[in-house]
């Protein structure tokens, strides 16, 4: 890797220099200390599915990529708590923690769920497309709408669910 | 369907007389911290509020609000999952609110709305009427609300089954000769197949058998010879019957496969944007074949079955109704436990064949990327993965076999415990002299041929649904419109001038997403037009319009004056030829596809277009000459190769317009120089419209238009645009820039 042109550099910040916080309508402000301000900030993971509170990535209003924070963990308190919840609304993929009910009709899968966000009742079709195994019983579920859906490990649920997954992953 | 609240009238009514007349009513479903809520955009004349609905008090809580004269613009912004709403303010950027991706079409028209109504006076809004997202994109059954399914335009659950199965008779109707003798046969067989048990127990054994010897002798030669007639006629009717089920079978198949694909080619592009091709192809292959199969060996299997049934039941209970009822009680129970033996069991195949379709993924993703596998050394890391999906299949086929290998016999076990009872009473009568021994035996022949029928009947619903699923998917395809036809009075233009035209035209794949927007060139005949800019710019959609394969949603396209539309579409399309950057050419010799166009093309006329298309010297170089085959998609042939190919193909197609798409990107140097050549040769005297990142290639252009974003954002001749110094200019500067980096680079290599 050290044979890399400079533009494949990667440009970390130091957790100490950063700071976010919300607009007083809701926009993410990015300040790098004794540096700059960006009203209007963006940010993201790179990894959003195998490791989300790493490698986030900060952009500003023009999509030009100011740099990396290498971990969510290491911003200060107010930091890391705005940009956690900005991350949270950016990807906005409910955990599944119950399955009230699941049938299928006609290649159409229905459940009934309750979220960590609230209940949710959604349709996916074709779901050895959009129910994506991503290992050790964890699945992404992509709705008719795409809405995203995590399952952390769907064989904690019902027997009956457990084998209506399995069918599949 | 997702659940929409109505704002209360009361509550309308309230915002009315305070906030200005309400513009747009909005709902979503998540609050500012994210939680799945009630929520609404509610624009007024002179408002812009957001209101959560509490569900606890039952009230509309204020959670934004903003005077319109505060407001500068206001744009969706897609997020992961979900969306936002946004809004520009004279201090700050204004998340309005969150929305799931369910509401991301309203949101999208909800916004350019409001675009709109910044610019708008308050009196100027009270006339302004909203057009809400009408259309969900996915259709739900006006019946019984349910989501239809991509591959079905009916819902299944709804669908007339009567009808289907008329319609579906009626594909049957010209073969009704064949298919009525085949049933008398099926019939006829099925009856004979009934008389051998019957002459074998009650007449061989209690009469023959029971009678004195010399009577007994040519009683049993006369149930031989019974058994050895009603056994050939049974072999007889099987042979006629499986031969002209063969043809009919055939014959079927193929006329529902002609009209089917006859059908495909007759539909416009946008049904096969909608639609996957391995989804369309199953269709024409297993569709179909499950039809057949459904109307030549289903319906008469169906009514032999039915014959079956009533004909056994009417014999065991001729011959004794006691031991016949014992037969009849545990049907109930075959029924329930066959119903529900099959269901699992195909739930469990189901896993075993998903499993094997994902091996054989993994199988043909590795071993078509070998040669990458081998050069990063890879093939343990291969080797393990293959491994991981055959574990899975291997344990999905234990599970499946296993399951199998011990129900299967179970359930034949509790089928035999009716005929144990049979065994039991009926010995018993024998023993006291009610019932005879060729009665038992009679009885438990029968048996069995009584239990399939009943086993066959608990998976009928099935059977039935999976054909009527078929062919309502058939019909689909027979059934489906062409968005694109000719008008009624369509126009003859046998010989196109050339001359183009774009008139304020916009399109859009999806309606609500514009691809093009106000669009408008003219072209006269034998000039060329260079289309230039960013991928996913609207260039390649030009060109679909101009070739109709879609209609534009406003403004119009003509060609010598004659709008698009009214000029036959056989026409436009013997007259437009076509250079694409992917160049597709079928499995068959270079000749058949330079060919392909005027398959009535000499030889000579093939060997002229190829080597107007510097295409002639690398032909003759392969030992096959013009008869080498070109692969599958052409694969044999390197890309510059093809291009050429193309190119010859265009040339005797003549054209009078010529579209080149990219014609000369991912090609060497040296090839594009010969493709240039040969392109140069083939737009002489045509109207051409060309796209290319390479600038250089649209030197020779009468017109330039650059697009962005789906508008054109600079038009003129290339000394116009290289002097106003604009867009154009910017591109040519920085390719040239990079032109001479590359040199540079490369002189200092050689040099090092």
């Amino acid at each position: 890797m050290s044979n890399l042109p400079e533009v494949g550099e990667l440009h970390y910040f130091n957790p100490k220099d950063v700071e976010f916080s919300y607009s007083p309508f809701g926009a993410l402000r990015f300040t790098l200390k004794d540096k700059y301000c960006v009203l209007k900030a963006d940010a993201g993971c790179c990894f959003p599915l195998k490791k989300p509170d790493s490698y986030i990535w900060v952009k500003d209003s023009k999509n030009n990529e100011l740099g990396i924070i290498l971990s969510l963990d290491e911003l200060e308190g107010n930091s890391s708590k705005c940009l956690k919840d900005y991350l949270y609304k950016r990807y906005y993929i409910p955990n599944i923690t119950t399955v009230k009910k699941l049938s299928e009709e006609f290649g159409l899968w229905y459940f009934e769920t309750l979220t960590d966000r609230g209940p949710r009742d959604f349709v996916v079709k074709d779901p050895r497309q959009n129910i994506i195994n991503l290992g050790n019983g964890r699945l992404l579920i992509i709705d008719v709408d795409s809405n995203r859906f995590n399952v952390k490990d769907y064989t904690t649920y019902t027997s009956k669910v457990v084998m209506m997954f399995d069918r599949l992953v | 369907m997702p659940q929409v609240r109505n704002l209360t009238a009361a509550f309308r009514e309230e915002l009315e007389a305070k906030k200005g007349k309400i513009i747009i009513s909005q709902y979503s479903d998540i609050n500012r911290e994210g939680v799945y809520s009630d929520l609404w955009l509610i624009v007024t004349t002179r408002f812009v509020e957001v209101y959560q609905y509490k569900k606890d008090t039952e009230e509309f809580d204020l959670q934004v609000s903003f005077k319109w004269e505060q407001i500068r613009s206001v744009k969706q912004q897609n997020l992961v999952g979900a969306g936002v709403l946004e809004a520009t303010t004279a201090e700050d950027l204004v998340v309005l609110l969150q929305y799931s991706n369910t509401y991301t079409r309203d949101f999208n028209y909800v916004a350019k709305a409001m675009e709109k109504l910044v610019k708008l006076s308050e009196a100027e809004k009270e006339g302004f009427i909203f057009h809400s997202f009408k259309d969900s994109g996915k259709q739900y059954c006006k019946k019984c609300g349910r989501l239809i399914p991509e591959w079905s335009d009916s819902c299944p659950a709804c669908i007339d089954k009567g009808a289907i199965l008329k319609r579906l008779f009626a594909y049957a109707w010209p073969f009704r000769k064949q298919l009525i003798i085949l049933t008398i046969l099926m019939l006829g067989g099925t009856v004979l197949d009934l008389i051998p048990p019957y002459l074998s127990g009650v007449i061989l054994i209690d009469k023959v058998l029971g009678s004195k010897p010399e009577n007994g002798i040519q009683l049993l030669l006369w149930v031989v010879i019974g058994l050895f007639v009603t056994q050939f006629l049974a072999t007889a009717f099987a042979v006629i019957r499986g031969r002209m089920a063969a043809w009919l079978s055939a014959s079927l198949v193929y006329e529902l496969r002609k009209k089917t694909y006859e059908s495909l080619q007759r539909l416009s592009l946008s049904y096969y944007d909608k639609r996957q091709t391995g989804a369309i192809m199953s269709r024409v292959v297993h569709d179909v074949n499950r039809l057949n199969n459904f109307l030549i060996e289903g319906v008469q299997y169906f009514l032999v079955q039915i014959l079956l049934l009533i004909g056994i039941g009417a014999i065991l209970f001729s011959i004794n109704p006691k031991l016949a009822f014992l037969v009849v009680i545990p049907a109930p129970l075959v029924v329930f436990l066959s119903f529900h033996f099959w269901k699992y069991i195909w739930k469990l195949f189901a896993s075993f064949w998903h499993r094997n379709s994902k091996m054989t993924a993994v199988l043909n993703d590795s071993l078509s990327g070998i040669r990458v596998i081998k050069a990063f050394a890879q093939e343990e890391r291969e080797i393990d993965r293959f491994d991981q999906k055959s574990y899975e299949l291997y344990n999905a086929s234990v599970q499946a076999e296993q399951t199998w290998a011990t129900l299967f016999p179970w359930l034949s076990f509790l089928l035999t415990l009716g005929s144990l009872f049979v065994y039991l009473i009926g010995g018993r009568d024998v023993l006291l002299g009610v019932a005879t021994v060729g009665q038992l035996v009679t009885f438990m022949n029968y048996i069995w041929r009584f239990y399939g029928p009943l086993q066959f009947l608990s998976r009928i619903t099935d059977w039935l649904t999976r054909s009527l699923t078929s062919a309502e998917r058939v019909f689909e395809i027979l059934d489906a419109q062409p968005d694109v036809v000719d008008s009624p009075n369509a126009i003859r233009l046998p010989q196109i001038k050339g001359d183009v035209a774009f008139e304020d035209v916009f399109f859009g794949y999806e309606e609500h997403e514009p691809v093009l927007q106000n669009i408008s060139f003219n072209l006269s005949s034998g000039q060329m037009l260079g289309v230039i800019g960013h991928s996913g710019a609207g260039k390649s959609t030009i060109i679909n319009l101009l070739c109709r394969f879609y209609d534009p949603t406003e403004g119009r396209i003509t060609i010598d004056g004659v709008d698009l539309k009214e000029i036959a579409q056989q026409d436009i399309r013997s007259q437009v030829g076509m250079v694409l950057q992917e160049t597709f050419l079928f499995n068959g010799t270079i000749a058949e596809n330079i060919a392909y166009a005027k398959p009535s093309a000499t030889m000579e006329e093939i060997i002229r277009a190829a080597k107007i298309a510097n295409a002639h010297d690398f032909i003759t170089a392969f030992p096959n000459g013009y008869d080498t085959f070109v692969g599958e998609r052409g694969a044999r042939l390197s890309g510059g190769e093809r291009q050429r190919v193309a190119i010859a193909r265009a040339i005797l197609h003549d054209p009078r317009i010529l579209i080149l798409d990219e014609a000369t990107s991912s090609v060497d140097t040296e090839t594009e120089v010969k493709i240039q050549e040969a392109i140069d040769r083939l737009i002489q005297n045509r109207t051409t419209v060309a796209i290319a990142h390479r600038l250089s290639t649209l030197r020779n252009a009468d017109k330039l238009i650059i697009i962005e974003e789906g508008n054109i954002i600079e038009a003129g001749s290339p000394d116009e645009l290289l002097k106003k110094k604009g867009h154009y200019y910017n591109l040519v500067m920085a390719q040239e820039i990079s032109k001479k980096e590359k040199e540079v680079a490369a002189s200092n290599e050689q040099s090092a």
